[in-house]
Order: C-alpha cells, then structure tokens, then sequence
C-alpha cells in the first residue's frame, strides 16, 4: 500500500431532481481493498460511474496513477485501468463465457473477419485460473450460477489488464461460501498491487476484506479511515446518523390463525421434489439453503410462475388450480421475486405506479377510473415508512438508486392487500437501517394476521424475522426448525445435508 | 435535505418532464407559424384539409401506438386497411349488403385479424415482427384473391360524409378522431387496463409476478390496433368512394415515424395519445406546405425519412443520461 493509484478531488454530480455527490474526495491505494459504505441514495454507485466514465461530473478532478483524466467515457477510463463490476450483472446470456469476457475486444485476438474462439477460449483460461476460478471458458453463461456469473465479471474486468477494478454489491446474492471464493479471488488481486473499490451493505464482510472505510451519506464524503480503526457499530452511527438495536422477534403463537397455505408432494423438474408443508396465519416461514437448493423454484410453482409435475395447493383449505401469476394474485398468494432486475421493477414507470401496480382494483372511482391521486397518496405512504430517498413519488424507477429500487418493490407487495406474501431475498441491495425497518414492517405484517414466508441466503435476516425455519437442500426439504431451535449450525448442517 | 430545497429541487423535475412531453408541441407550434408565413397555407380552408387528412391517419397511428406501447410491433396494418377497403367496397357495391352490416362484418373481420396476430405473438411465440409481416402478405393475397387487384367503385355517395363532410368548417373527420383520441387518452391513462399496457411494454416479466394477465393485454394491443386500422381504412375509402386494395401501402412508414414523434419509446413502455396525434399533425404540416412550396413526391419522402432518422436520434441521446 504506497502510492494514489485514484485521487478523485472535489466532485460534484446533480441530477434533474437530485444533489447526487456533493463535493467528494475519495483514494485509493494500490495493494488496497478500499471499502465504500452507506445508506441506500448515499452516491457510492454514483460516485464509481463517475470514475468509469459512464457518467460525467459536474465538477472536481480526477487523478489515475498522478495523471489527471477526463474520464468522458467508459472506454477512456479502461484504457486509463479501470474497470467495474456493475450492481446488477451486465452479461450476455446466449454466448460463452470467453466470449463474454472479450466481448468488443475480439479483434485483438483474433482477425476481425472470421473470429476463432480458439484465441479467446484459450486466453480466457489463462486469466481465469491466473485468479484461480474454476470455469470452462466454452460453456454459456446462461448455464451458470450467479456466484459463477459473478467471477466471469471479474474475469472480463481483468481481460483489460485493469489496475482498479471497482465491484458494486458483489455479494449481495451469494451465499457465504461463495463470498468466501470471492475473498480468495480479491486477496489474490490485491496481491497483484492492483487497486480494488468494494462497495456492500453487508458491514461484517469489511473485517474480512477491506483496508480502509470510506462512509458517504446523502451525497456527502463523511468520513475515511483505517479498517483495524473501526468497528461496525461505529460504521453504522457513521451511515445512518443514529443507533440501530437489532430486537429478536416476539411471537404468540396462540395468535396463528387457520392453515393459510398448504403444500402437499409438490414436485417439479429436479429442483421441486416432493416437497410438503404448511403455513398458518401470522406465520413468519423462513426458507433457508444453499443456492440451488430449489427454494425459489419452490416457490415460483406455487406462485403459478412455473408449471408443477404433480401435488396439490390448498389455499384456507380449498385446493386451488393456480396456472399462472394472475390467478395466484386472485387466491391472495403474492411473490417477490429475487430478480430486482428483470422480474421486479418497471423502470419505465413512476415510484406511485409500480406500487400499485398489483391492487390497481382497489384505485379505481365509478368502477373504471384511476384515482392517482389516491395512488400517490398511497406510495407517498410507503416512501415515508421505507425511507425511499427520491425527490418525488412521480420519479421514474430508473432514475433510484438500486436499494431504493429494491425497496419500492418490497413496498409494492408490502401493501398489495395480499394475504399470503412470499419475500423471496427481500432485502438485497438494502441498507442496514432500511432493512430494520422492513423487518418491523413485515412482522406488523404477520401480527395483522398474513402468512409470510421469507426465503433469505441471509442467516441473521431468518433468525431476526421468523418463527420457524424449513431448510432446503437439492430440491427437498431436509429439515424444520422452531424458533427455539433456530441456530445458524443446526441450519447449516441441514443445508448441506443430502436429501435421504 | 432542507424543505426548500426539495421544492425548488421538485420543480426542477417537474419542469424537465413538462419539457420532455411536450417537446413535440413546442416544435410543432413553431413549425406552424413558420408554415403560416406562406398566404397560401394559412388559410381556413387550408388548415382544415389538414386536420382532416390527418384524423384518419392519427386514428390508424393510434392504433399502432398500443401494439408498441406493449413493446411490440404490428406490420399488418398495411393489409388490414387494404382487407377491409376492398371487401367493404364489394359487400356494398357488389353483394348489395347495407352498409351498416357491411361495416359491422369488416368491424369483425379486423378484431379477427388482430386475434391472430396476438395469438402467434402471445401463443405461438413468434417475434410479432415476423408473425405480423407473415399475416400482411396472407391479407394482401386474400385481397387480391377477391378483387383480382383491381378497385371497387360505385360505394354510394352519401358515404363521402365520412372523409368530406362538414358540420360548419369543421369536418366530420376531425370530430371522429378527436372523440377516439379522447376515448383512448382516458383508456390508456385513466383505467386499469390502460396502465398494464405500460406496465407489460415496460418490463413484462415484472407485469406477469404482479398478476397482471399479460397475454390478455398483448392481446387486446393488436385488436386494438387492428380495430382502428378498420376505421381509418373506411375513412380513406370513403375519400374516393372505392375499394382499393393498395390504399394503405405507404402508411406504415407514415405511421411509425408519427409514433416515434410523439414521444412512443419503441422499445415500449413509453409514450402518449396525446403525443400521437400532435406527431400526426405535426408530419401532415410538414408534407402540406412541402406540397404548396412543389417539393416533388420523391424529395418528400427523403425528407420524411430526414425527419424520422433525427427524431430517433435525439431520442435515443437522450436516453443516455
Ligand atoms: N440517472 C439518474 N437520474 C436521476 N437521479 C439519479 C440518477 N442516478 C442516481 N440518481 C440519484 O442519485 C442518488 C445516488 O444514487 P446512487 O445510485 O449513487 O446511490 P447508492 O449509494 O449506490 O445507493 P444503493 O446502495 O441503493 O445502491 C440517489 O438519490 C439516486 O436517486
Ligand atoms: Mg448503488
């Protein structure tokens, strides 16, 4: 850790509606994992497209390696060194890993007019088991998990021989030994003298990765400072400006109403088998496994979203046929989905619309008409309970940060009048002091006597939220939990346990 | 952030969105006054020829305005207008039939049409560009098949009303659009239905886990469309007072460039009637006074090919931020 390789002075960035970065100082070392930290809106995302030319600042220099650049766009800043791996993936799906990783850069290996993977796949391997991933550069990255997916992104990155690569929320959907692998990968890289941004929500991963903390709040650098200087709580007081007290969940279970929803040898394709249980009213229901385990599969049959083999639904005690989403939402079975991305928001619409999106019913005036005004008012709700930062309940989806994304989709099943509510990965991408707030939302939410079930590759949000845990492994379920027993070994061990 | 500067901070946005909507109207009031220098455009009669060859096309517009707004694409409307033009011209002249049953069986035949096309796209999975482009050469043989190419005139003239009629100096044309422009602002703003058309442009996946019944509104985008191409077909038959079946050959350009110019994303999930209809007026003024300063039909198609090349590009610029 000796020289800048980043010196990114006085930067400011406004958007039409928003003060995104306010005056920022950021640096990075090489040989450094530096850590960037903060509430969901802070700037981080901001601030590091910024650095990758992908948006331009208003203000402020920039200096890479003592060099000041302009950084006007994305292919200014590789050439500069720097590379980033996006919040959300940016991979293409129908073509090979190796041609992912070289995509727009196949002619420097190969001739322009006939392109022979030969070179690439070839090249691909060396890089990859440089960093020591294992993954066969031929295979397509559709037939990859997003832990793998998200190896290939680092891959691509160091195709450009960076020298700062910047990985936004890398781990918000891997599972723990797969952040492990990653950890491997980073340390190797910062072995290598190369500058690494980290951005997470997740403080406790710090300690394990990064060399220095930086904490932005509201547009603002607020402060800087060794890893070995800080502990999380003071991370937290820093991000959020206030104390956060994690209060273990409280049930009566004398309070459950009737069986809500009950799944008997429901099976489909490999990932569904045989799989049975129940919920009642006022149930929290965790859901925990490894990736993979065919927990959001699970689901996804019994929300209609995918086709079952055979068993039955029983929904307040009737069997129910439930063909697709539509008629799911008819029973009072809601589903959010893990896929903020692709299966989650409408970017195209504003905040108060994709809200209420799911009960548009319950806006309507003479029976036809759209009340928007009832709709804002409604959204204006949730903004304020959620703590969604945006200038007004009419901005576009895509103009919110990914955690503010992410919470109005949770607003939107919040009060979507669902009786039935299966969070599936709730809180990705959200902020600490946000998620406590959704975590008391959505136990109001049981109190008032819905069924919740809440599948999380997250052990703390599980043993924070529910009252019972089924843990799944290789499409079956390998074991329950009560709230007594819940503990992160005994679910761990259920986890990796093979179904018999 | 303080209270104040969330307010000037919302007006700020609100202005932006203001600008972005009504772009169009601004340059299409300054392309107006700009026309209205020239005596022979800005006359009464002038102006109203305008609307009126506009309301037909605007109708039409709309109709493809939903199949896009759903992030589809409906090149069949060539042929549905030329279908219904030729037939409802042989059911009258030919068969003897009414024309009020005449047009209730074309009114059928194009609901027809617009079932099939959502069908293949929502069923069969067929991208709608191919699954519309095969459906508009099936139309185009059935209707030479009937007619052997040749037109049917002899429609009866009080059929004329329709394009030529006048209620004082406004034309029957302009009512009819005007009333089916304000039925599909409120349908398409105002009402449950109308909102999943943006929601399923916007992000289909995400319409679906919401309930929304996605293949139900694809569906209805292409009747929609395939209803309003029947209405506006009627309207350019009633022009001539004949079946033609080349009568809608060169409106799809005409009518995708409108599209874009009102604001319609073409990769869905964006746009307004509203913007529909200014983007219809605002291409008709272009091609009237391109007419009254003897432009030559070839220039006048560069130069409507100028215009939608610019207007993609401006629209797709400002995407990027
Ligand atoms: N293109 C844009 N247009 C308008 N506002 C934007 C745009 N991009 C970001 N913003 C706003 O800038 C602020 C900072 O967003 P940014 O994405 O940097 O947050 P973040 O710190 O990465 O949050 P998260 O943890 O949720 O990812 C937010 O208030 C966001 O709404
Ligand atoms: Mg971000």
């Amino acid at each position: 850790m000796d020289k800048n390789l980043v010196e990114m002075k006085n930067i400011s960035k406004a958007f039409f509606g928003v003060q995104a970065l306010d005056n920022v100082s950021f640096e990075l070392s090489s040989g450094e994992v530096h850590a960037l930290v903060g509430e969901n809106g802070a700037g981080k995302s901001t601030l590091m497209k910024i650095l990758t030319g992908i948006y331009q600042k208003d203000s402020g220099e920039v200096f890479v390696d003592g060099h000041k650049q302009k950084l006007n766009s994305v292919r200014e800043s590789m050439q500069a060194g720097i590379s980033m791996i996006h919040q959300e993936l940016n991979l293409v799906n129908h073509l090979t890993v190796a041609q992912n990783i070289f995509i727009g850069k196949e002619s420097e290996y190969s001739s322009p007019f006939y392109l022979n993977d030969n070179k690439i796949n070839q090249k691909a391997k060396e890089i990859c088991s440089e960093i020591g991933i294992d993954i066969d550069p031929k295979i397509l990255v559709s037939e990859l998990t997003v832990a793998k997916q998200q190896m290939v992104e680092i891959a691509k990155a160091l195709s450009t021989d960076s020298k700062i690569i910047i990985m936004d929320e890398p781990t918000a959907s891997l599972t723990n030994e797969e952040i492990k692998d990653l950890f491997t990968v980073i340390k190797r890289l910062r072995k290598q003298n190369k500058g690494i941004i980290y951005i997470s929500h997740k403080l406790e991963e710090l300690f394990q990765i990064a060399d220095r903390v930086s904490v932005m709040r509201d547009g603002v650098m607020v402060d800087s400072f060794p890893i070995d200087q800080a502990n999380e709580d003071m991370i937290i007081q820093k991000m959020v400006g206030r104390e956060i007290k994690i209060k273990p969940p409280i049930f009566d279970e004398s309070q459950f109403g009737d069986t809500a929803l009950a799944v008997t040898n429901l099976t489909s394709g490999n990932l569904v088998r045989d799989i049975t249980f129940s919920i009642r009213y006022g149930e929290i229901v965790g859901f925990a496994g490894l990736v993979g385990a065919g927990r959001s599969e699970t689901m996804k049959v019994i929300f209609g979203a995918d086709q079952k083999d055979s068993g039955e639904i029983k929904v307040n005690g009737q069997v129910v046929k439930i063909n697709n989403p539509y008629d799911a939402v008819n029973n009072g079975v809601a589903y959010l989905s893990e896929d903020r991305k692709t299966e989650g928001v409408i970017t195209t619409l504003p905040i108060y619309e994709n809200i209420s999106l799911p009960k548009l019913k319950d806006f309507l005036d003479l029976g036809f008409l759209l009340n928007e005004k009832k709709e804002i008012k409604n959204a204006e709700k949730m903004i304020e309970m959620l703590d969604v930062r945006t200038p007004s309940p009419s901005q576009l989806l895509q103009y919110l940060s990914g955690g503010n994304q992410q919470k109005v989709v949770v607003a939107k099943w919040l009060s979507s009048g669902a009786k039935i509510l299966i969070f599936d990965e709730p809180t990705r991408g959200i902020d600490v002091g946000a998620k406590d707030q959704i975590y008391d939302l959505v136990q109001e939410l049981a109190k008032d006597g819905n069924a919740i079930i809440v599948i999380s590759s997250e052990m703390q949000e599980i043993m924070r939220l529910c009252n019972r845990v089924l843990v799944m492994a290789e499409g079956r379920i390998t074991g329950e939990l009560d709230s007594k027993d819940i503990s992160q070994e005994k679910i761990m061990s259920l986890a990796v346990n093979r179904a018999n | 952030m303080s209270n104040s500067k969330q307010k000037s901070i919302n007006s700020g946005l609100r202005l932006k969105t203001f600008l972005n909507d009504w772009m169009i109207v601004f340059l299409f009031i300054i392309l107006f006054a700009l026309s209205c220098l020239n005596p022979n455009f800005r006359t009464t009669t002038n102006i109203m020829n305008i609307l009126r060859q506009a309301s037909f096309v605007a109708i039409i517009a709309m109709g493809e305005f939903f199949v896009i707004l759903v992030g589809h694409m409906d090149m069949s409307i060539t042929s549905t207008i030329n279908i219904v033009s030729i037939f409802f011209a042989g059911f009258v002249v030919n068969n003897g039939i009414p024309m009020g049953p005449a047009f209730l069986i074309v009114l059928f035949m194009s609901i027809f049409i617009g079932i099939i096309n959502g069908l293949l796209v929502v069923y069969g999975k067929v991208p709608s560009f191919i699954a519309t482009l095969v459906v508009m050469n099936i139309l185009k043989g059935l209707s030479y098949i009937y007619s052997g190419g040749l037109p049917i005139s002899g429609l009866p003239s009080s059929f004329g009303d329709l394009a030529l009629g006048k209620l004082g100096v406004v034309p029957y044309a302009l009512i009819l659009m005007v009333a089916v422009a304000i039925i599909l602002y409120i349908f398409s703003e105002h009402t449950a239905v109308g909102r999943s058309f943006y929601a399923v442009g916007g992000n289909s996946e995400a319409s679906k886990l919401s309930g929304i019944n996605i293949k139900f509104v694809i569906i209805l985008a292409f009747v929609i469309c395939a209803i309003l191409s029947a209405i506006g077909a009627l309207g350019l038959t009633s022009r001539t007072l004949s079946g033609n079946v080349t009568l809608g050959d060169n409106i799809l350009f005409d009518v995708m460039t409108i599209c874009v110019l009102g604001g319609t994303s073409l990769s869905g999930g964006k746009g307004r009637v509203v913007g529909v209809v200014i983007g219809t007026l605002f291409l008709q003024v272009i091609s009237n006074i391109m007419v009254i300063l003897g432009v030559n039909t070839y220039l006048q198609w560069v130069v409507k090919g100028l215009i939608l090349i610019v207007v993609v590009l401006i629209d797709s610029r400002s995407k990027k931020e």
